[in-house]
């Protein structure tokens, strides 16, 4: 019977095609094998099951194919996603200008408040790096993502930044479903309270 | 139509023959390795759901339904990929396929001496294509033949 | 037709219930359910995505026809809560047949069962089509069966006051239900 986990929740990778997306889960993952659907069907599954709080948490990856000719279908991949991680090349300067077009997908295709995460990805190839660190900050705090540089070597922040993701997550979800706690994760919420109307409005109208 | 192992796709299509096999004309290369990615992950599926220690046969794709249409679907043991597209009012076209092979494909493409001149390597090949199309007159006439003397051709 | 598993997959293709209520199949690990319910929402985007055409023209295969709107407005009913018209509707192997129900919202039902009947001869084949196949026929019956899950699901999981949505069902009165179906 399905008891074995409390949550699920569906994040997204995305970025150019060779980016190392796929790289960048490889130690996060549960298990190691993955069977090999991303050239097939443009997308891949990776698992993490966490515990936060006594709950199990079952963290869904799913790494898309960044080929152009699965951009029709991955578009489809975006419904639902609590979270999307986008990556680039720190050596590869294309690769960073196309996160614009990312981010354009994700307001395209993703629910609204989605949580975003932008990863440099190949860090350690110090001598070949092209985007600096400072620039690539200075793009994410314009947009209010959190940023990160990472490599396959020293993957800890890449796991740090899924556990806060996952917190985050949870804590939304709690509220939403909880009591009116106003719960505030620096973004705009719709007012829903709308403003009082004036006793004394004088309508022409009867 | 019918697909190589190795997904490129060398098409007959059938079920909307009128004289002779044409030529799947949507067939450009995204769509077709799109196709291949449903089979190959709905093949890993049934394979997948069922412990093979325990059952006596290994389970295959035998058809599915995508729309308005069916995909009737045989996979001979050399990997290769028998596919007839129909309405989905057609039931299990199994038999058919099997026919198709052991009678017609076997007869006028494997046991037949000039199909090394008939498979020769053409040079209008696009990439991935391993062989060209089957350009057999007996083999193309006479399963056109035998499908339209189906009672579930109209 | 017996009925081997049930699986539903919330709107973003994660797998939040699966409830194995005949043996017959393979058990697989949690997160091989959950690799095999992406791989079936991929597998069914693709499918809606590449509709075949006939004689270069596209074939209409709307999920709603023109005038659901106004079917729904006078009637306050749908005519047919299954909106899976272009994607991956059945798959049938020798040993399971496998069919998917899509609710309007996206929410997938998944009906695992036993494969229908192998007809041996050609010509009972031909006959069969005439008075509606095997196939057809335990199609009706899945399509039956969703209905009934999809009420079921609405009234145990969607009233339920503490579940949240898109998460893993875990009401035991669901369970019950869900047997008392099949």
């Amino acid at each position: 019977m399905n008891n074995e986990y409390d949550y699920l929740f569906k994040l997204l990778l995305i970025g150019d095609s060779g980016v190392g997306k796929s790289c960048l889960l490889l130690r996060f993952a549960d298990d190691n094998y993955t069977p090999d659907y991303i050239s097939t069907i443009g997308v891949d599954f990776k698992i993490r099951t966490i515990d936060l709080d006594g709950k199990t948490i079952k963290l869904q990856i799913w790494d898309t194919a960044g080929q152009e000719r699965f951009r029709t279908i991955t578009s489809s991949y975006y419904r639902g996603a609590h979270g999307i991680i986008i990556v680039y090349d720190v050596t590869d300067q294309e690769s960073f200008n196309n996160v614009k077009q990312w981010l354009q997908e994700i307001d395209r295709y993703a629910t609204g408040g989605v949580m975003k995460l932008l990863v440099g990805n190949k860090a350690d190839l110090s001598d070949k790096k092209i985007v600096e660190y400072t620039a690539a900050k200075e793009f994410a705090d314009a947009l209010d993502i959190p940023f990160l540089e990472t490599s396959a070597l020293s993957s800890t922040n890449v796991e740090q930044a899924f556990f806060t993701m996952a917190r985050q997550i949870k804590a939304q979800m709690t509220n939403n479903s909880g009591a009116n706690n106003s719960y505030n994760s620096g973004k705009a919420n719709v007012n829903l309270k709308g403003q009082t109307l004036a006793q004394d409005q004088n309508s022409s109208c009867c | 139509m019918k697909t190589t192992g190795s997904g490129s796709s060398v098409s007959l299509n059938s079920s909307t023959a009128n004289h002779l096999g044409i030529i799947n004309k949507n067939n450009d290369s995204n769509t077709s390795k799109l196709l291949f990615g449903i089979l190959y992950s709905l093949k890993s599926i049934s394979t997948k759901l069922i412990d093979e220690e325990t059952s006596p046969i290994s389970n295959a794709l035998k058809s599915f339904t995508l729309g308005k249409y069916r995909i009737h679907y045989l996979e001979s043991l050399t990997n290769l990929k028998f596919i007839l597209i129909t309405d989905i009012i057609i039931d299990n076209l199994q038999h058919v396929l099997w026919e198709l092979y052991s009678n017609y494909y076997i007869k006028n493409c494997v046991e037949n001496s000039l199909s090394p001149v008939e498979f020769k390597q053409s040079t209008d090949l696009k990439e991935h294509e391993l062989m060209g199309k089957i350009s057999n007159y007996n083999f193309i006439h006479e399963t056109d033949h035998f499908l339209q003397s189906l009672s579930v051709f109209e | 037709m017996k009925v081997y598993s049930i699986y539903i997959l919330n709107k973003a293709g994660g797998l939040i219930y699966q409830n194995d209520v005949n043996p017959g199949l393979n058990r697989l690990s949690a997160n091989d359910y959950l690799v095999l319910a992406g791989t079936l929402h991929g597998v069914h985007a693709i499918a809606a995505k590449v509709t075949p055409t006939i004689n270069g023209k596209e074939v209409a295969t709307n999920e709603y026809p023109n005038n659901q709107n106004a079917i729904l407005l006078a009637s306050g009913k749908l005519q047919d809560s299954n909106s899976n018209k272009s994607g991956l509707q059945s798959i049938e192997t020798d040993l399971f047949n496998l069919y998917i129900f899509q609710t309007l919202t996206g929410i997938k039902f998944i009906l695992i069962t036993s494969p229908n009947p192998v007809v041996h001869n050609l010509q009972q084949i031909n006959r069969e089509v005439a008075n509606k196949g095997e196939l057809n026929k335990q199609y009706a019956q899945a399509n039956e069966i969703f209905k009934h899950l999809y009420i079921i699901y609405s009234d145990y999981v969607m009233k339920d006051p503490f579940y949240s949505l898109d998460m893993p069902i875990k009401s035991s009165l669901f369970d019950t239900k869900v047997k008392e179906i099949v």
